[in-house]
């Protein structure tokens, strides 16, 4: 099991570096220049070569990736073009909001997603299941966008019920404020998750176990629960770490549509305003939390079920 | 409890109501006919004291330190927590500030500058003539790369400084604790206008020294308010500053400024009376807001100090015949694009705004002046005979390729002028790309042959409107502020000699006559100045959409039943 693990954690350090070295080279090929971003659209030719000078812009290629990947090593990510703040303190503000959002999302989808889908599997082609199918459909399909305005207009708006976005202060308020935009990051999860659960449950529903635990007078709700949810649920664990893993990454439009200062908005704004140090700093971090769902998702497998053996 | 209706008939009621609500909620036109703000102004006979302004933006500011700060949403926020020695009224004219009066002498080369001897920082200490040294020397710090050296560069010994030779400008002296004498290295009647500009702002430089880069989070200022709280891509929160050298000064508690909400956020915001003011709105939000009554009369909309137009590169062809620019200039309908943009611009033949004194409004002109303008209006018959005269006569070998960024109102213009510039027979393909693209793009050589392009003022004169984009020596391989790469020398001394004159009479008419030519030779099709806009709650009193500072909230204050008489603050930081 060790030797597994050292062996994945190295895979997993070479990814990082391969995409953050793709990203620091597909940064650098843009045809636009930092300098001119940061300086403003009327600055001399003089101002702009100065800027380039105290950021190591002028430099070769390989020079400017050796400083930053050296910085990378010391834990130093850079400073913000735009702000001249050090990357680690914005990744530091964002990762806790962008967090909070993803365990909201998390929690709903699996207290919403899971729910509906085992109430339609158990009720199969009723009109229960197709309307909890209709959910399922509706929320893959409807837009980020749409369903975010949606929300904040309705409960937001005209019902005043919760803050017009933003972050709030104190316990309250912060929760408060971050209910929307979780139940809109995992409207989307609930919905896939409700279909995929129905799906294994009824696959699992017909196997001997399931037979053999209702022959031994096992009651229904241990059947359902004990024997064919923990089963079925081994696919939807393996999508809930990935999804987490993206969603620790930033929810791009959903954060953009609340002002929820997380990571999302963290690397939109990068990228809009060439700001490479943090467009490369949010990366960094969401692959990194990738690439650890992933790692944590193929240890659970084997928690879940004792057939899977790693190593 | 006694009820007529069975359980499961209660249930359906209850289902029937909770749709009901549901549809109200999600029709307005039903549940709320009348969607007006939800306070009003209270009717206090004077200013009253208290409260937070409250506005927001879609990006946060850059920066808070002067020196660096070279957008207008950073001087924005600036300008409440700083001041300079001049500053401007609300007709764009120069008035004292943190200095009470200013001489130049004969030649235009010595200013003196006489301070006001009540000033304090927000630390408390009193402002005198070193810190102002201090300050404008700070500017030429290397590690700021201040963009302020491309306007304060014109003090005696700034090219020792910036050449590493020096380390203090030598032109720049504390002649005693209130009197600061500047020389410059040439005549320059603007040098009031840079002075003005937020880079001109006093600092306490021991401060900036020992905060380093943290000066431009907690900034310290002579202004109205100081900064308390600063969390970047957040929010930023500002307080009173009780020994404000204004007496009676600033009446509003606080100000925080929201960063990073959309604009059909913050207009929700506004009429859930959660913000104070908005000056940007999509569209849609601007067309409602234009045809419902209650909001209407809290929408304010004014001039901004800016021309747009389109970019032709005068050193690649087609566009190296003045003949052809010509003809693309007049083709170009800005009626239609004003119709297009809700009616937000007013179109122009100037490029100088209508603001500034240099303004050339076509019912104003002379026939004369009507020749050399008339190559900046819609007239496609002119269009027609211009491109006969061009040696495009025969028509282009390709079409043109026109530079267009992603944003609404470049798509919307690039698409209104493909369609124009097809009927007088020019045909025009579109490029569309980023920002940070064009910007690099636009300002190498031969690079971007017609693109749309803007002027938005640095300070409001007509010398930075002229003289940045239309001066050869503005002119460079890479980053060249000059993106038609237009050449004239003939402009070039009218505009060397404007600058340099102390009489104002004689640089307005060398301005004009610079002006004059521009249009006639046509590097740029000068299409527009925009509209900005501001809208506010009705009891927001004092506030100021001013064209130099925008959001101007220094003498806001919120016309409430809980403002205070008095500036008590209880003991408020």
């Amino acid at each position: 099991m060790s030797a597994w693990l050292v062996r994945r954690l190295g895979w997993a350090l070479l990814t990082l570096w391969l995409v953050l070295s793709g990203s620091f080279l597909l940064a650098y090929v843009v045809p636009a220049d930092p300098a001119r971003q940061m300086a403003g659209p009327h600055a001399s030719p003089e101002v702009i070569e100065r800027i380039e000078a105290e950021h190591h812009l002028d430099e070769p290629l390989l020079v400017q990736y050796g400083y930053y990947m050296r910085g990378v090593v010391r834990g130093d990510l850079g400073r913000s073009y735009r702000t001249d703040e050090p990357v680690t303190a914005a990744l530091a503000r964002a990762v806790p909001n962008t967090a909070l959002l993803a365990v909201g999302a998390s929690i709903f989808q699996i207290l919403v997603g899971i729910p509906i889908g085992l109430f339609a599997a158990l009720r199969k082609r009723s009109l229960a299941d197709l309307s909890a199918m209709a959910f399922a459909l509706l929320g893959i399909s409807a837009p980020t966008f749409l369903t975010g305005l949606g929300l904040l207009y309705v409960f937001g708006y005209q019902l005043d019920l919760v803050p017009l976005g933003g972050r709030g202060e104190g316990l309250f308020d912060l929760l408060r404020s971050a209910l929307l935009p979780s139940i809109t990051l995992g409207i989307a999860g609930a919905a896939y998750y409700s279909r995929l659960t129905r799906g294994e449950y009824l696959e699992v529903a017909g196997r001997d176990f399931m037979r053999t635990a209702r022959a031994k007078g096992l009651p229904e709700v241990r059947v359902v629960l004990r024997h064919g949810m923990r089963n079925a649920l081994i696919p939807v664990m393996t999508f809930f770490g990935v999804d987490l893993g993206a969603m620790l990454g930033g929810a791009v439009v959903t954060e953009k549509i609340f002002a929820w200062p997380g990571m999302g908005r963290l690397a939109v704004d990068g990228v809009l305003n060439q700001d490479t140090p943090v467009m490369l700093g949010a990366v960094l971090v969401a692959s990194t939390f990738i690439v650890l769902a992933n790692l944590v998702v193929d240890v659970l497998y084997a928690v879940l079920d004792p057939r899977i053996r790693v190593g | 409890m006694c009820s007529i209706l069975g359980p499961e008939q209660g249930w359906r009621r209850a289902g029937v109501l909770v749709l009901v609500g549901m549809s109200m909620a999600l029709a307005p036109g039903c549940s709320m006919p009348e969607r007006g703000p939800r306070r009003q102004a209270f009717g206090h006979d004077s200013p009253v004291y208290g409260g937070r302004f409250v506005f927001s933006a879609e990006d946060d500011v850059r920066t808070l330190d002067p020196a660096v700060g070279y957008d207008s949403d950073s001087w924005n926020l600036e300008h409440l927590i700083f001041d300079t020695l001049l500053a401007y009224d609300d007709d764009v004219q120069l008035v004292p500030s943190l200095a009470s009066s200013w001489e130049v002498d004969e030649r235009g080369l010595v200013y003196t500058f006489h301070l006001r001897d009540d000033v304090r920082f927000h630390t408390g200490r009193l402002m005198v003539a070193d810190d102002v040294v201090g300050s404008w020397n700070r500017l030429f710090d290397p590690a700021l790369a201040s963009p302020a050296t491309d306007f304060f560069g014109v003090i005696q010994g700034a090219d020792a400084v910036m050449e590493g030779r020096a380390d203090r400008l030598s032109g720049l002296v504390a002649l005693d604790p209130h009197t600061v004498q500047v020389t410059l290295d040439h005549p320059d009647s603007t040098f009031p206008n840079i002075v003005a500009m937020m880079f001109g702002a006093i600092i306490p430089p021991e401060v900036a020294a020992e905060l380093g880069d943290r000066f431009a989070l907690t900034p310290v200022g002579t202004g109205p308010f100081q900064v308390t709280e600063r969390a970047v891509g957040e929010h930023t929160l500002l307080t009173a500053f009780d020994d404000f050298w204004q007496p009676g000064l600033p009446y509003l508690d606080e100000v925080e400024f929201l960063a990073g909400y959309p604009r059909s956020l913050a207009f929700m915001k506004l009429e859930n009376d959660e913000i104070h003011e908005v000056d940007r709105l999509t569209s849609p939000d601007y067309l409602w807001l234009k045809h419902n009554p209650a909001w209407r009369r809290q929408l304010y909309e004014y001039p901004a100090v800016d021309t747009y137009g389109e970019l032709m590169n005068t050193e690649m062809p087609p566009f190296d015949d003045v003949w052809f620019r010509r003809a693309v200039s007049t083709a170009i309908n800005r009626d239609k694009l004003r119709k297009l943009r809700n009616g937000r611009l007013r179109p122009t033949v100037s490029w100088v705004p209508p603001a500034l004194p240099g303004f050339a409004d076509w019912d104003k002109l002379t026939p004369e002046e009507r020749a050399d303008f008339q190559y900046q209006r819609y007239d496609p018959d002119l269009s027609r005979e211009c491109l006969a005269k061009s040696r495009y006569a025969d028509g282009l070998s390709e079409p043109l390729t026109y530079w267009a960024v992603d944003t609404e109102g470049s798509l919307v213009t690039a698409m209104s002028i493909q369609q124009d510039l097809a009927a007088v027979g020019i045909p025009m393909e579109l490029k569309l790309v980023t920002l940070s693209t064009y910007f690099t793009a636009s300002g190498r050589r031969k690079t971007v042959p017609f693109a749309y392009a803007a002027w938005v003022m640095d300070f409001p004169h007509e010398r930075n409107f002229l003289e940045s984009r239309f001066h050869c020596r503005m002119i460079s391989d890479e980053n060249s502020t000059n993106d038609s790469f237009y050449c004239n020398p003939e402009v070039d001394a009218l505009l060397d000699r404007a600058a340099r004159t102390m009489d104002e009479g004689q640089a307005r008419e060398l301005y004009w006559q610079a002006h004059r030519i521009i249009a006639r030779d046509a590097p740029y099709a000068f299409e527009y100045h925009s509209t900005a806009l501001s809208v506010t709650q009705p009891y927001v009193k004092g506030f100021r959409a001013h064209p130099v500072y925008n959001r101007d909230m220094r003498e806001a204050w919120l016309d409430l039943p809980e403002g205070r008489p008095t500036p008590d603050r209880g003991g408020a930081p």
